[in-house]
């Protein structure tokens, strides 16, 4: 009986309520795990690279203001130098009388005054028109007197503008020097003089390095024929050749782009002098920028990552929470939606019970009154041979029948209505009843079951129908949780002296404390997967609770548990 | 007393043909018909004590023929033996006053005891509704009368009493 009942149910169940759960919820949360992170984390991303590409523009401008501010400044000192050697020449030739510079003596004494205020200029010497040396004071003495200059590129270059100033030169010593030349006005007959003087430039690198240079940086003047007119670190020595990208000339700091002397790609900057037609120049490869960004990459890279890490700890949080309780709200879903099918179901199981029973009872009446006659007949005969076998038969044909009419009529019982119908109930004949489904079981497990029912119990209005599955879920519970030999106790009393109790104890494996608050809960089962659905217990508590009682739970484990069923004496 | 009249009422021939034999054989003496309007018919010609009546039939349900019988021969005691009977063909029957409702297959002794039982009953109720009529309480006498049996037949039973 137990079999029947059981199998239809489980079947159907299971094929309901098998499937995966799991794995639809936990991809329920990867997907939304996954859409809240890029949610949050492209925007994200796109601010952060706009915010440091902002951030680095205005660094990168800081830093090409501080270049520009040092170049324009090394420009200034550069002019400054060039212009006040030159305003110190002009004055010297000026203030002093042209006779004194023909004179050898005079222009000594001329030199030694300009060299005590300016020690930069080495030599001084006075040309004619015609392009002789007339007179020199100066390390060349010798040499120089008489020489004619006036096939020399500056002389020509002095005769148009009056005024002239070289590219820098080795003199003496390798000492770089640039000559300065002023020429006087013509005098009657196209007379003129001109004068020259040579000016150490070896505080031009010192000028130069005004510009705070980082270790690959560099800067360095060259003339309009890539000839560098200082010492370089990188680009080459004095007066060696090194074209850079750049336009003829700049009023103020230009920018551009290309390689530096190592063949790196390197920001250039670079500024025309006002009193030469030489350039400053100045070369930075993009490493050495980035190494003065590098402390920016890190902040923003490290609150980029804290800041993901955040997101996700904080969209992991929340769809776990989001899947608990989507999980909890669908299982408490299915589960009413399951009752409800299973209370339909079983009233379907019912009707074809009832209806089965009903076809048999007719036939099996036959049967009894055939077997019943030929009994008497037998009975009021005489002897005959194997009249005692006959009458054995018969008492057993009759016995049998007895058990299949126990059958049908158990069944006719169990077609009752699924909705509470209220009804006079004795406890006590209901227990008995339901245990008559599961003698057959329980006499093949060896289980004892040992009843102690109050005879007074009080009759109360239930549903027996319900209560009968409520009883035998729990009966069927603790058979389950016994070994075979295992010993089950029922016992039935007042409570309170207005309800029922019952108690129905096994002395099986017991429920750990952890589950035992659990065992009400749907699809909550310690059973093997194709045993249990776990719904049997929580059925039982709904039906138990829908006929206004109470159900409990006590467990040890190892040494057993005890259900106690508390039912009120009249439905609500 | 007059001997008790019995009548089975139930369309499985070979059952109630059986059923008769053992009854029989019990002392009890049955007639057999085999659906609703052969047992009113019955019923009309000459009334039994008590009928043994199946519920599910063709033509008219055993129910139908309660209940036509609950209005016009209350005094019959009908005894319900069915294999179809429901919770609600239990209630009705008892609600129209069948003496018993009995499930089939059931134990024939089961069965004879419940004949005589529903015979004795209909026979204390005569019999006290007579005892009041004896010692003159004709009110109290109808009224039991009148719960039990039609007034027609207690008319016969007071003849009956003063034949003795």
């Amino acid at each position: 009986m137990r079999s029947l009942y059981d199998r239809l149910v489980s079947t159907w169940i299971g094929s309901l309520f098998l499937r995966p759960i799991e794995s639809v919820y936990t991809h329920l949360r990867q997907n939304l795990l996954f859409q809240i992170l890029v949610v949050a984390v492209v925007p994200t991303l796109f601010m952060g690279i706009g915010v440091y590409y902002q951030f680095r523009n205005i660094l990168e401008q800081g830093l090409n203001n501080q270049l520009t501010w040092q170049i324009v400044y090394t420009q200034k000192s550069l002019d400054n130098f060039l212009e006040e050697h030159m305003a110190a020449l002009s004055l010297v030739f000026e203030s002093y009388p042209i006779e004194q510079f023909k004179d050898q003596k005079g222009i000594q004494h001329i030199f030694t005054e300009l060299n005590k205020r300016f020690p930069n200029f080495v030599d001084l010497g006075l040309v004619d028109s015609t392009g002789i040396q007339k007179t020199y004071d100066g390390p060349y003495s010798l040499e120089l007197l008489k020489k004619n200059y006036s096939n020399e590129p500056w002389f020509q270059e002095v005769l148009v503008r009056n005024r002239f100033i070289s590219d820098v030169f080795l003199g003496n010593q390798n000492i770089p020097h640039v000559s300065m030349v002023i020429k006087s006005q013509t005098f009657g007959k196209g007379e003129f003089w001109v004068i020259r003087a040579n000016v150490n430039t070896s505080d031009l690198d010192k000028m130069v390095s005004a510009i705070n240079l980082g270790s690959e940086d560099d800067a360095f003047v060259i003339n309009r024929e890539c000839i560098l007119q200082n010492t370089s670190r990188f680009h080459g020595g004095i007066l060696s050749r090194h074209c850079m990208p750049m336009h003829e000339t700049a009023q103020n700091v230009m920018w551009t782009e290309g390689k530096n002397a190592k063949n790196e790609d390197a920001i250039i900057a670079y500024t025309s002098l006002h009193n030469k037609d030489w350039t400053l120049t100045f070369v930075q490869p993009l490493s050495e920028r980035y190494k003065f960004f590098s402390p920016v990459h890190r902040i923003m890279i490290g609150v980029m990552i804290s800041g993901f890490v955040f997101v996700f700890m904080f969209a992991w949080l929340i769809t776990r929470n989001f899947a608990v309780q989507r999980r909890q709200a669908e299982q408490e879903k299915e589960a009413f939606l399951h009752t409800a099918e299973q209370t339909e179901k079983l009233a379907s199981i019912g009707r074809l019970a009832a209806g089965v029973a009903h076809e048999i009872n007719n036939p099996l009446a036959i049967i009894n009154e055939d077997a019943g006659l030929m009994s008497d007949l037998t009975e009021i005969s005489d002897d005959f041979p194997n009249k005692k076998k006959f009458e054995d038969l018969l008492r057993s044909i009759q016995s049998s029948v007895k058990r299949c009419r126990t059958i049908t009529h158990r069944l006719l019982g169990f077609a009752r209505q699924m909705d509470v119908s209220p009804e006079a109930i004795d406890i006590n004949a209901l227990i008995k009843e339901v245990f008559g489904f599961l003698e057959r079981e329980a006499v093949n497990r060896n289980i004892h079951f040992t009843f102690n029912l109050m005879e007074s119990l009080p009759i109360i209005e239930s549903d027996r129908g319900q209560l009968q599955q409520v009883f035998l879920n729990i009966i069927n519970n603790a058979m389950d949780a016994v070994d075979d030999k295992g010993e089950i106790g029922i016992s039935t009393g007042h409570k309170n002296g207005s309800a029922v109790e019952v108690k129905i104890r096994d002395n099986g494996c017991g429920i750990p404390k952890g589950k035992l608050k659990r065992i009400f809960d749907p699809f909550f089962t310690t059973k093997a997967r194709d045993k249990g659905t776990g719904l049997g217990l929580s059925i039982t508590y709904g039906i138990i609770k829908k006929l206004g009682g109470r159900i409990s739970a006590d467990s040890e484990l190892d040494k057993g548990t005890t259900f106690i069923i508390e039912l009120p004496r009249s439905y609500k | 007393m007059k001997k008790m009249k019995v009548l089975l009422v139930d369309d499985e021939i070979e059952f109630v043909t059986t059923l008769s034999n053992r009854l029989g054989m019990r002392g009890i003496k049955t007639d057999v018909v085999h659906d609703g309007e052969q047992a009113l018919e019955y019923v009309k010609k000459d009334e039994p004590d008590v009928m043994v009546l199946d519920l599910k039939m063709p033509g008219m349900y055993g129910m139908e023929v309660l209940r036509q019988l609950s209005k016009t021969n209350p005094n019959i005691q009908v005894v319900i033996l069915t294999g179809h009977g429901t919770d609600r063909d239990e209630d009705e029957s008892k609600r129209l006053k069948a003496f018993d409702y009995l499930r089939k297959p059931t134990d024939i002794d089961t069965l004879a005891d419940r004949i005589q039982g529903a015979y004795s009953f209909k026979m204390e109720s005569i019999m006290t509704a007579a005892t009041f009529a004896e010692a003159g309480e004709f009110d109290t006498a109808r009224e039991i009368a009148k719960e039990s049996e039609s007034p027609k037949t207690v008319g016969e039973m007071f003849k009956d009493e003063e034949k003795k």
